[in-house]
């Protein structure tokens, strides 16, 4: 059973940025401390898009002068994934050649159904700029989330049902491996822009 | 919002259009001249505004390579006090149609087995449930949207791509059958 906790006194110590006050500030969550994600691997079988060469595993670290979109999810998700990534997708399309300084890394909470294969599939009709992760143990999935204060867990029903809970924020990582930006769900084009824009420099 | 995405495959899909250019534009009380034009000759006295379920901006999301499920969205006004209790959609496009909610997990849905500390919007986790019907009441907007409710497609027999469109039907307890015409894109309209 997978189930992780967040912690509370961490997150009361998230400080929310004004919302839409000025085009000059971060929109998206900013913790007092950031989460250092740096010590973190997960397992890495991208083999499609401009990081197919990568084997083995991979470390949460944006490239030199670049920022890594961190994600968990899963490619059955019709609705909250496809969702986020696709505003993603428009934020770093409006960001023109800088977007392409954006890279994105998904690991998939549904390692069981999420092959190499269909993750790939999936990641690459979003950017081509992409790391699928896959975690190979359960274990490995939940230091990962751990490390984030994120969550997830499937419920299998009798009826072959299968019901895949995961916390939907999206995480903004720099070259340091630091998150210093966390966007919830529904954080929406305009303000993805405005935070990559900022965060860039 | 463009009035063109609208399609209710009714007697009454002109006049439709008519009307539904204020809920487009959030209730305003000015009418819009497009709209205003493509209704031609629609005939008010045929059906009256009230007796008719108006669907607007119904759009399904692109989906991904090699994925099999999807969603569908769209703004639903019903004359009267009513309630959405099934879709369905032809096997061509998919195996089976759902009436979903994404919702936080909270202690609620202890099924899930997390604590309620994940129920915070900072770093909670979210999951899918199927609905068994939706309550609406007459005149106010009911909205499908991403994070919300939506329609599921389960199994798509083929992949969505943008620009095609295929027709959605929503039961209603009062209303009936109403059948939607559903725009595939990559983001909402």
């Amino acid at each position: 059973m997978l189930v992780r906790r967040s912690v509370w006194s961490v997150l009361a110590s998230m400080s929310l940025m004004a919302c839409g006050a000025s085009s000059e500030e971060v929109r998206g969550l900013v913790r007092d401390s950031p989460l250092d994600v740096s010590m973190l691997a997960v397992t890495d079988v991208t083999s499609q898009g401009a990081y197919s060469d990568h084997v083995g595993e991979f470390r949460f670290m944006a490239r030199e002068g670049g920022l890594l979109v961190v994600y968990f999810g899963y490619t059955n998700c019709p609705d909250l994934c496809p969702t986020t990534l696709a505003e993603l997708r428009s934020a770093r399309k409006r960001l023109g050649d800088d977007g392409a300084r954006v890279d994105l890394a998904m690991v998939t909470v549904d390692p069981e159904r999420d092959t190499p294969e269909v993750m790939n599939g999936f990641l690459a009709s979003f950017t081509d700029q992409f790391h699928a992760l896959r975690p190979s143990t359960l274990d490995e999935l939940g230091t990962a989330e751990n490390a984030f204060l994120a969550s997830s867990n499937i419920v299998r029903s009798p009826t072959g049902e299968i019901e895949v809970s995961h916390t939907a924020n999206a995480y903004v990582v720099d070259e340091a491996g630091r998150v210093i930006v966390e966007w919830p769900f529904g954080h929406g084009v305009d303000s993805m822009e405005n935070d990559l824009r900022i965060l860039l420099g | 919002m463009l009035v063109s995405r609208f399609i209710v495959r009714r007697s009454a899909a002109v006049l439709a259009v008519a009307s539904m250019t204020l809920i487009a534009c959030g209730g305003g009380e000015s009418n819009d001249e497009a709209g205003i034009d493509s209704i031609g000759e629609a005939s008010e006295e045929t059906i009256t505004e009230e007796s008719r379920v108006e669907v607007t901006e119904a759009w399904a999301r692109t989906s991904p390579s090699m994925t099999t499920a999807g969603a569908a969205y769209m703004k639903i006004v019903v004359p009267e006090d009513d309630a959405l209790i099934d879709v369905s959609v032809d096997p061509s496009v998919a195996a089976m149609a759902q009436i979903h909610e994404t919702v936080m997990v909270t202690s609620d849905t202890s099924t899930m087995g997390t604590s309620s500390m994940d129920s915070n919007p900072m770093g909670g986790a979210m999951t899918m449930q199927e609905v068994d019907h939706i309550d609406l009441r007459g005149g106010e907007l009911l909205e499908l949207k991403p994070g919300g409710y939506h329609i599921m497609l389960m199994d798509l027999a083929t992949a969505l791509e943008a620009g095609a469109t295929f027709d959605l039907t929503l039961s209603f307890e009062k209303a009936g059958d109403v059948v939607v015409s559903v725009e595939v894109r990559e983001d909402a309209p």
